[in-house]
């Protein structure tokens, strides 16, 4: 559903993508993570047409995201970061708004209201929704002409744990109907719960690119939490011989209360891969 | 270019524009200047004639009567059934006067049966008589054939003053109420337009937009916008202030051309100013080469701030609305005005159409 080769975007001396290449199968969740200024937004605002590469090539939904980009246009959409709704404008006139943009019925509109859950607020101003109001809208406009890719730019940023969830929630069914999604986000937790497959970002290039499982078990440490009987709780790394042979001699001498073993975490796949946390 | 994308953002933008205060203020202030001008100027008010008739409406007569009338006199023209009911409208002095026509008055002027014609007055007549009275009988000439034996000119004289240029043939009142509506066109321009298009980017909604349409259907759109804005707030100060222009087709070119002209500057202004409230604060500085030329373009000036200032555009609108509304040449070489504002549109659009290329790529 994305092809992507050799991608490149270039500020003067400043290379904001350099030489990406990946795919995204259709139905997937993929996650592109990465710093913040590591080139997750200008590789979405390549593939949606709103920035020219300076090289490579990106075909979306079939066609090429530069050169054929008003057909590209009717099959994708986009969250962003940041809100930009009409503020003066009620939830239900924004996405009305959009749906006569891509020449669909406005009964549309009050079916995505009822998706997002936001239809007793329909005629409520968007400046007076909260952050939480104001991402499920944006989500809601997004499908407005039913994506076949939907780019979504930090879905959760900002957002309280419940909206957060909220939106995750979301995310899941939208993938779990079919829709292909493109996420990029700061948080590993939500990467690791949506994304079928991730990518990590950095300057420009990336990194690394697995199923989040396989991330973790490449470059994640495994280790092991012990409550001693004691009372005393180590951690232990599962990889590191000196480590096991500690936690066998424990073992024999009958001294483990409990033992939690532990897989690694995207992000210490991503510290073990970039070098800082994000 | 997807025209129902264009028109739809369009529709959006009156929509938003209208809950927007800043952009309400551009556009109401001027027309509260008309109101003010209607109030400060009295000696160019209408002379209002209140007439009633019996007879055919389709009477020459009474087309003469409306033609006279023109801009000097507010005519209300009321036909009423029978003689009676005109007399009792005079009496109870609901109408100035009234007169009766005979039902086949045209034809029997024609025909030279010398019809009677009566005129219902006050005791005390008044000016709506008089003018009235002059018109029927300009009409029953006209209708029988017989040219006027001369022909008197009007020249007005404003004694007692220095020359006072083309504002002072003019008159005041319409000559501010004309460079009122070209600062009106400037708001718009240079206020509202970059306003609606800066609030876009500022807000990221432009971000949105451009998921769908293209760079070339947005402008397109906020220049839609200024032009509807342009040609609504014109058309209501004209009502205002109960101007009509004489030679319309003029008046109409040079309005059109500044106000596109200017919004081409606007739509660039707008691409420039990452914020709608650094537009409201730097427009206000920009707002004063545009605003101030119309307002001294009929004024006597020395000849080299007058070379100055036909560099601009809304002196040039100014000479070429004046012409349009006073229905003579107050004005020569009106093709050098409608050259300057032309001028001025060619480089506005060519650099935006400049600029749009290098955002698309």
């Amino acid at each position: 559903m994305v092809e992507v080769a050799d991608l490149q975007k270039h500020y003067g001396a400043v290379r904001a993508v350099d030489g990406i290449t990946f795919n995204v199968a259709e139905g997937e969740v993929f996650g592109l993570l990465g710093h913040n200024g590591a080139g997750k937004t200008t590789t979405i605002r390549m593939l949606t047409g709103r920035a020219r590469p300076t090289a490579g090539r990106a075909m979306v939904a079939g066609f090429d995201a530069v050169t054929d980009r008003d057909r590209v246009k009717p099959l994708i959409n986009a969250v962003p970061e940041d809100p930009n709704l009409y503020d003066r404008f009620a939830g239900i006139e924004n996405l009305r708004f959009f749906a006569t943009l891509y020449g669909v019925k406005a009964s549309r509109a009050d079916e995505l209201l009822d998706l997002v859950g936001l239809r007793d607020a329909a005629k409520r101003k968007a400046k007076a929704y909260s952050s939480g109001m104001k991402q499920r809208l944006m989500i809601a406009r997004s499908l407005i002409n039913a994506p076949r890719v939907l780019f979504m730019d930090e879905p959760t940023r900002g957002l309280d744990p419940t909206s957060a969830r909220e939106v995750r929630g979301l995310v899941a069914q939208l993938a779990r109907g079919g829709t292909t999604i493109f996420l990029t986000t700061h948080y590993m937790e939500e990467a690791d719960e949506l994304c079928t497959r991730v990518a990590f970002l950095s300057q420009g290039k990336i990194v690394a690119l697995d199923t989040p499982r396989e991330l973790k078990l490449r470059y994640g440490q495994r280790t092991a939490t012990v409550l001693l009987r004691d009372r005393t709780e180590q951690t232990v790394r599962l990889d590191d011989p000196q480590d096991a042979a500690k936690l066998a001699e424990w073992m024999r001498a009958d001294q483990v209360l409990t033992l939690h073993s532990q897989e690694g975490t995207l992000e210490d796949v991503f510290v073990a891969l970039a070098g800082r946390p994000l | 270019m997807r025209i129902p994308i264009a028109f739809s953002i369009f529709r959006k933008d009156v929509v938003d524009a209208m809950r927007d205060s800043r952009i309400l203020v551009s556009l109401l202030t001027p027309l509260l200047l008309a109101i003010v001008y209607n109030s400060i100027f009295p000696e160019e008010r209408l002379f209002e004639a209140k007439v009633a008739y019996v007879g055919p409406e389709t009477s020459a007569l009474v087309r003469t009567l409306e033609e006279r009338a023109g801009q000097t006199v507010d005519l209300k023209l009321q036909r009423v059934d029978t003689d009676t009911a005109a007399r009792a409208l005079v009496a109870n002095q609901d109408v100035d006067v009234a007169f009766v026509l005979p039902s086949d008055v045209d034809e029997a002027v024609r025909q030279g049966r010398r019809p009677t014609i009566t005129l219902i007055q006050p005791t005390e007549g008044g000016a709506a008589a008089q003018f009235v009275s002059a018109s029927l009988e300009a009409g029953l000439r006209g209708l029988a054939g017989q040219p006027p034996v001369a022909t008197v000119q009007v020249e007005r004289v404003r004694a007692g003053s220095a020359d006072q240029g083309v504002m002072g043939e003019l008159g005041a009142r319409r000559y501010f109420v004309l460079a009122t509506i070209v600062m009106m066109l400037g708001m718009i321009a240079v206020l509202a337009v970059p306003i609606i298009l800066t609030e876009e980017a500022e807000k990221k909604t432009l971000d949105a937009l451009l998921l769908v349409a293209n760079y070339r259907e947005v402008i397109v759109a906020k220049a839609l916008v200024g032009i509807a804005y342009s040609a609504i707030s014109v058309a209501l100060m004209l009502a205002l202030t109960r101007l009509q222009p004489v030679d319309m087709p003029t008046f109409v070119a040079g309005t059109g051309l500044l106000a596109v002209a200017l919004i081409g500057a606007g739509l660039l202004l707008g691409g420039v100013f990452k914020t709608a409230n650094q537009v409201y604060t730097w427009s206000s500085v920009l707002l004063i080469p545009i605003i101030a030329p119309p307002f001294v373009a009929g004024l006597p000036m020395p000849p080299a701030l007058d070379l100055v200032l036909r560099a601009f555009p809304t002196f040039q609108g100014m000479r070429i609305m004046t012409n349009g509304l006073a229905g003579k040449g107050l004005f020569a070489d009106l093709w050098i005005s409608y050259a300057v504002i032309a001028a001025w549109a060619v480089v506005a659009y060519g650099l935006l159409a400049w600029r749009l290329s290098r955002r698309e790529s």
